[in-house]
């Protein structure tokens, strides 16, 4: 069963400029599906719509079969999105507040949002540091704290933009570790990157975005081939006509 | 620096466990005696809040590091004062000439704002920003017309925001000193570079942050449930800030 379904997603930015144009996509649930492109292809933007942060001048997003138009707070209680900059996503004081601040936004009982948090943090590792300010975690700390924080939120898709961005090689092992678990656990996972050497190992299925429309879709180790053609480096190990191991070996 | 002065630090003190709302009120009293109080009582006053800094396991020599532009605005205060309120000159000077009760008054003010400022550090250094959330919101539960909830969390982001804008500060101000900002001697145009990007910067950080909040479901309708539950700690805190507060009235 799909749980994304995207028909004729067209957007345009404030000033005229076309982001997306027709868009037509659907994702299986518990899938693990890669979104790649150039700058300015329009990832950052088709994620948004996912989320409900952003709405179609034209077509139709539906997540578990609800459009989100109509109900957006279900798109942001099914789709939990994880930003490229962790830092602009930290709202709360301490770990386990930020953790906590989606569960108190959906207004659950504090013994749910007790579960539900210490569940999230343990998940990514986090549950010693709960009451260390997450100013003074590191890079790969911060990107565990923003997954946690929207884990905690039960979601039943994770759409991370860009979540090797800035970190050192252990901090993309443990990212994709803790994504790599997520998936295994039936989630399904929307990874948006320009580097597909970290992760297209894991993934079942490869999007290719160019000037805002889907430029080529499918299994990874035959879109790869394809993707220079569309401004995304092909990985070395497939230049080389190996396949691309994964980083967490 | 500044930024990891301003903000929680979690520990097991006793300050830390009191009720948010004991310390909100005893803030709000001990601000308002301020305003009564005099040279002596202040002195007293400041001496409290850097002993209870100690007892919370603060780094008080960092904090005081960390205030030191503070502490230069609380000089300018002074020096203004000194040389507009009219009296007799201290020091015999005659161009500019600062007046012993203009120096005083001056003195009285900035130790006043130092009292303030120091205590809210104390309340922002032991008290989560969602405690203190919840106990504004507390307080304005019964205010009519007032949209408790809002701004509650209103005043939450913004002890949150405060750190994020002087880590930005610093960063932007190390950025400036690698061009050599240093060699440029006015004063004004070294602050205009510093400030306006630093604004934009931290527009762009609440944008972010608003469409972070969004995409988490934020809303009015939030999961309050803070237990709130008086003991006798609380309330002799309580009666120890009202002590506090007659003693520097009386003192004068």
């Amino acid at each position: 069963m799909d749980i994304v379904e995207i028909t004729g997603l067209t957007h345009r930015y404030p000033d005229g400029h076309p982001s997306l144009a027709g868009i037509d996509l659907t994702i299986a649930r518990g899938s693990f599906v890669i979104l790649a492109g150039a700058n300015g292809a329009g990832k950052s933007t088709l994620l948004k719509h996912l989320n409900g942060l952003l709405l179609p001048d034209k077509g139709e997003v539906r997540i578990g079969g609800v459009p989100v138009r109509k109900d957006p707070l279900h798109a942001r209680r099914t789709v939990g999105m994880v930003f490229q900059d962790a830092d602009s996503q930290i709202v709360g004081e301490t770990v386990w507040d930020d953790a906590a601040f989606g569960p108190e936004n959906l207004n659950w009982t504090a013994e749910r949002i007790q579960d539900s948090v210490e569940a999230a943090l343990a998940t990514v590792g986090l549950g010693d540091l709960r009451d260390r300010s997450p100013h003074l975690l590191s890079g790969g700390e911060k990107r565990r704290l923003a997954i946690a924080g929207v884990l905690a939120m039960r979601p039943d898709v994770i759409v991370l933009d860009e979540p090797f961005a800035n970190l050192d090689y252990e901090g993309v092992r443990q990212v994709l570790t803790h994504i790599v678990t997520l998936h295994a656990d039936g989630v399904t996972i929307i990874v948006c990157v320009h580097d597909l050497e970290k992760v297209l190992a894991h993934a079942q299925r490869l999007i290719i975005l160019q000037q805002g429309r889907i430029a080529a879709d499918g299994a990874p180790e035959e879109v790869v081939r394809k993707a220079e053609a569309f401004g995304v480096r092909m990985p070395a190990a497939c230049r080389l006509g190996g396949k691309v191991e994964s980083w967490l070996r | 620096m500044a930024a990891v002065a301003f903000g929680y630090h979690h520990a097991a003190t006793w300050l830390h466990g009191l009720d948010v709302r004991v310390k909100l009120a005893a803030m709000v009293l001990l601000s308002m005696a301020s305003l009564r109080a005099g040279g002596a009582a202040i002195v007293l006053a400041i001496s409290v809040a850097l002993l209870l800094l100690r007892h919370v396991r603060q780094p008080v020599a960092r904090w005081l590091v960390s205030l030191r532009w503070y502490a230069v605005l609380l000089a300018g205060i002074v020096l203004v004062r000194a040389l507009t309120t009219p009296g007799e000159p201290l020091f015999g000077m005659s161009r500019w000439p600062l007046s012993g009760p203009g120096m005083e008054e001056g003195l009285l003010l900035a130790g006043r704002l130092l009292f303030v400022t120091l205590f809210g550090l104390l309340l922002a250094a032991t008290t989560r920003p969602s405690q203190i959330r919840s106990a504004v919101e507390w307080y304005l539960r019964p205010v009519p017309f007032v949209p408790h909830r809002q701004a509650a969390t209103m005043i939450g982001l913004l002890v949150r925001f405060i750190p994020v804008i002087l880590t930005q500060a610093t960063e932007q101000g190390e950025a400036l000193r690698a061009r050599a900002i240093d060699n440029r001697r006015n004063p004004l145009r070294r602050t205009v570079f510093l400030c306006m990007p630093l604004l934009r910067r931290t527009f762009v950080t609440a944008d972010r942050l608003a469409l972070a909040m969004e995409a988490r479901c934020y809303g009015s309708q939030r999961s309050t449930g803070h237990p709130w539950r008086m003991t006798v700690r609380d309330w002799s805190a309580l009666a120890g800030a009202g002590g506090l507060c007659l003693t520097m009235l009386a003192i004068g």
